[in-house]
This record gives C-alpha cells, structure tokens and sequence, in this order.
C-alpha cells in the first residue's frame, strides 16, 4: 500500500468495499435467503398445487353434497388456498432480497411434480 | 477488520425473521376462526348439586345392571377418557378393567366401541349411539326419537337422559339373559342372586321389554309403592329425595333415573380446560406451532371440518368411510341401517365428536384402529382395504361397503407425514388438560356396596 498516495489508498478501499456490498447483495444475500426459504417456498408451492388441483377434484362431487356441507367445503378451499398467498408472499420477500425470478420458477416446478399435479391431470381428467 | 464487521452487521440485518411462520399461521387462523365461525366451548360450572349426587351414585353403581356385576362407568371409565380402551366393550358377565377386561365364553358379545362422553349436553349432540338410533327432533319441545317409539315416556330433559336408559336393557351390556344369577364373588347380600330383570321381562319384546326393564330396575332401586326392603333402596329414595323434592315418591320413575345419570355427565364429562379453546379466546401461546399448523390443515386442505364441525368437532350426521368388520360377513355391522331401515344408510356410522379423541383409542365403530395415526390414514385412503381378505378368505369389503364410502372421502386427499403430525398435534390441543381428574367424580362407594364402577 505504501505505493500508493493516501488519497488513492482511499479511493482503492472505497471502491473495494464496494465491490463486496455489490458481491454481497447480488449473490451472498439471495443465496442466503435462498438457502433458508427454498424448503418453506418448496412447501407452499406444493401445498398451493395440491389444493388448487383438489379445489378442481371437487368439483365434480359437487352435485353430491348437501348445501351445508358445500358451504363448508368451499370454506375449507378457501382455507387451502391460503397456501397460494403464502407462496406468493414468500416468493415477493425473496424476490426482494434478490433472490432470481428462475430460482424460484425452479423451486415451483419441482413442487408441482412432487404434488403430482402433472400425473393428476391424466389420471382424474374428466370423462369426455 | 472493519470491512467484516460492515458485512456482518448486513448479514445480520438481512437474515429472515424466523417466527415468520408462526405469524402465518396465527393470522390464518384468525381468518379460519372468524369463518368457520369457531367460539371456545361453553360449558356448565363444576358443582356438585343433590341431582349430581344421584346421577353420580347411579353411574358408579351396578345395581342398575341385571347381575349387579356392571355399571356405567364399566364401559365409560374416567382413566380412558371416559371411554374403556377396548376395541368393543364387554358388558355383564365379565371380570377387569378397561383393556384388561375379558370377554368371559359363552356371553353375548357387545359388537361396538364404547363412545365417550364428553360434552353431549352440548345443543349439536342431537344423535346418541354409533347408529344414532336415539335422537332429537325438536329440543325446545323435547321430541325425541327412539327405539322405544310411543312408549318412551315423557319428561326427559335432553337426549342424553333418553339414551341413558337403553344399556340397561341390552343383554349383551347391563341386562344379561334370563336364568343369569350374579356373580359369587360380589358381596354376601348381593351374590348369587336370581336376575329377576332380565327373567321376568324375557317374555316382552322390543319398546315392551325396555319398558319392563326400566320399571324393574326403578322397583330395585328404591322398593315398590314407597317401601324399601332392601338397605340401599332407603339411600336411594333419600338421593331421588333430594334431588327432586317437588316430586312425590311414588312418582319417580325411569325419567328420573336417565334425567340423573345425563345431568351427572354433562357436569363431569365437560371440556372445561382446553388449550384449543384459549388459543380462540385469544392466547396465541397456548398451543404449539404443530398445533397451528394442524389446525391449518384441519380446516384446510384434509377438509376434516366438512364433517368434524362446530363447537363438538362433529356434524352428528352418518357418513361410511370404509372401515371393515372382522367379523364373517353375514354379521357385519350394517350401522345407520339398523335405525332406519333405508338402504342409503347402511355401513354408516355417526361422526365422532373429537374434544378428548387422544384419550379414547381405540378407534371407529369396532375399534379397528389402535391410533390416531392409523384412523386418519383411513380417512385419507377410504379404499385401503377394498382389496384385502380376511383370514377366513372373504374379501374384508364388498361392494356395498365400497359404495357406501362417502364422496368427501371419495376425492382422495393429500397428507403428508407431517400433515398427519400436525393433525395429531392439533387434535392433542381439544384435550381437556383435567380430562382424567377424579376428584368429585369418582365416589368413594354406592349405596349398593357394591364394587364402584363394577371394578373389584
């Protein structure tokens, strides 16, 4: 450092410290909020395909409810759905934290394939 | 050095809030609570009043039975949450415990599970028994239907009281058959005695017979036409006495007996102390985050609350869910459909109500399942034993069970191990914390001298 003037020993410092907030928020601070919440975003995404492909199942016993009982189930998909809400949330807190619109879409398709949402669309298709 | 100390403080600053979960939950929750329309359960005040008293004396008490030898509180025992532990209760005849209890050879075999008791004064338990065959039509007016028909006298106070009586007159739980005498082993003055119940009623049948029942066994509690022949009879017409000082003596009648024994449940067998309920009254600590979650699930996604609703976590309603019989098939219990005689009814069995379930394994109408585990996994696979045998070889179903299932099972749903955990979780939070307290409800003898609870 003795190479150098003080006035670019600070310029040197400045910029380098830079370079490590900029190292940090785009890759340290995503990859560590990643690596906390990709189970939990994993989780809700999962969650939120099951009950939106349930809320579609239902529907078709509709007809065989009693009018109490449909009103309690749609409460119930309602309720099922808040998962929805959750993955949103989680996944606009990690967006936020810099977290990349492909990670997360990774992390969404692997939960739909381990709803089994992509098999349940064949097997429970309705009769033409 | 200070650079570190920069990107430590960011680190910190930026690390996710760990109780965000636990806010979640508790905000959905509230959202759940307030549609679901959920109120922490109302219940009676602890007190020990004369009718208490009675209806205590006559629940401990195996008078009531035909061979002395079995009481009510045999079969709904307060250390099995008011259930008995066994997969089918065992009723006179028989020797122990809970578990212990053995079904003696050659008895009839009472084929179901023992319900609990907890809570049936509540206005939504409008059906008594798996087969709901006692029920309420109108409880402002006391309408009630039973096997009884028009001979079910008048004056109960609720449903309860009316389905109080109807063990009595069963020969596989309190009746016995004619030609039984009680055991030798019971206390001199009540050992060895003619069934005289059971023997003189045997010539009655169905309504008729409850009937004779009912007026036998008053007659063996408190003498006949005011006089007491036996010693515990004179302590029984002072308990009536007390209890119901407007009423002549001649008056009391099996309506007192069931109104007694029902006021006494409801006052013991009241979920007075439940985490659940704090947690709806606002007390965000007083269950666990597994707990939240299950509740979630609960409500949600295992649409357990489509039938396990309201305050008793039951619809009170008939619903098959694919639970097979042990039993060759010509005898399987064919539930809902022994009450009404319709069709549609056949192999379902009433809703559970589910305050104190962890206390009462085993589980379902023939107690088939030794876990909450394992009857949840039933529900959520109705279909588990469409394709098994039993030993004998007969397939364990057949079609008109599988069609019976309900269609809220019939959709298949997706829990988890966890899911299931958290069920469990959330299930343990309806326990009343003081279910298994004894103090005040199990008393010290009954004017009978005979065993309390019909436990030697």
């Amino acid at each position: 450092m003795g190479r150098f003037s003080p006035a670019l020993q600070v310029l040197l410092c400045v910029v380098a410290l830079a370079l490590v907030v900029q190292l940090y928020l785009d890759h340290i601070r995503p990859q560590l909020w990643l690596n906390l919440h990709e189970t939990d975003y994993h989780e809700a995404a999962r969650r939120c395909h099951e009950a939106t492909r349930e809320r579609t199942v239902w529907a078709q016993i509709e007809q065989d409810l009693t009018p109490r009982r449909r009103d309690l189930f749609y409460r119930t998909s309602g309720v099922a759905l808040m998962d929805c809400y959750e993955r949103a949330s989680l996944g606009l807190t990690l967006r936020s934290k810099g977290v990349g619109q492909a990670d997360l879409e990774r992390i969404d398709l692997m939960a739909r394939h381990s709803a089994g949402v992509l098999s349940d669309l064949f097997v429970r298709a309705p009769a033409p | 050095m200070r650079g570190l100390y920069v990107c430590l403080i960011l680190i910190i600053w930026s690390m996710p809030n760990q109780a965000a979960g636990d806010v979640f939950y508790d905000a959905a929750l509230r959202r759940i609570i307030t549609d679901f329309n959920v109120r922490p359960l109302p219940t009676k005040p602890f007190e020990e009043t004369e009718k208490y008293k009675l209806g205590r004396a006559l629940f401990f008490d195996p008078i009531l039975s035909g061979n002395r030898d079995v009481a009510c509180a045999t079969c709904h025992i307060v250390q099995y949450g008011s259930s008995d532990g066994l997969a089918a209760s065992i009723g006179t005849g028989a020797r122990g415990i809970g578990p212990e209890r053995k079904q003696p050879v050659g008895r009839l075999r009472q084929p179901r599970n023992s319900l609990d008791l907890w809570n049936r004064d509540n206005d939504r338990a409008r059906s008594m028994f798996w087969d709901g065959r006692v029920e309420v039509l109108d409880p402002a007016r006391r309408v009630f239907r039973s096997p009884m028909g028009t001979l079910l006298p008048k004056g109960f106070d609720n449903v309860m009281a009316v389905q109080a009586i109807f063990p009595l007159a069963r020969a596989d739980e309190m009746l016995g058959v004619e030609g039984d005498t009680s055991p030798s082993h019971l206390p001199s003055r009540h050992a060895n005695r003619i069934n005289e119940i059971a023997g003189r009623t045997s010539a009655l049948e169905g309504p008729e017979r409850i009937e004779g029942v009912a007026a036998l066994v008053v007659a063996r509690l408190i003498g006949t036409g005011g006089k007491a022949t036996e010693p515990w009879q004179s302590t029984y017409q002072d308990l009536f006495k007390a209890a119901y000082p407007e009423e002549p003596a001649n008056d009391i009648s099996i309506v007192h007996v069931g109104n007694a024994l029902s006021h006494f449940e409801e006052i013991a067998f009241a979920s007075r102390n439940t985490p659940w309920d704090r947690y709806v009254d606002g007390d965000t600590n007083a269950i666990s985050i597994e707990a939240k979650q299950g509740a979630f699930v609960f409500f949600g996604k295992g649409r357990c609350a489509v039938c396990h609703e309201g305050p008793l976590f039951s619809d009170f309603d008939f619903h098959a869910i694919g639970v097979p019989d042990a039993s060759s098939p010509e005898k399987w219990d064919q539930g809902r459909f022994l009450a009404t005689g319709a069709a549609r009814d056949k192999f379902k069995f009433r809703t559970p109500p589910l305050r104190n379930v962890t206390l009462t394994a085993p589980y379902f109408h023939n107690g088939r399942t030794a876990t909450l585990e394992d009857a949840i996994t039933q529900h959520v696979n109705p279909l588990r034993h469409a394709d098994r045998y039993q030993d004998s070889g007969a397939f364990a179903m057949n079609l008109d069970q599988i069609e019976a299932i309900s269609p809220i099972l019939s959709v298949g749903l997706h829990l988890s191990a966890d899911d299931v955990a958290h069920l469990i979780a959330f299930l343990t939070s309806l326990e009343d914390d003081k279910a298994l307290a004894e103090e005040g409800i199990i008393p010290v003898s009954v004017p009978s001298g005979l065993p309390v609870g019909g436990f030697e």
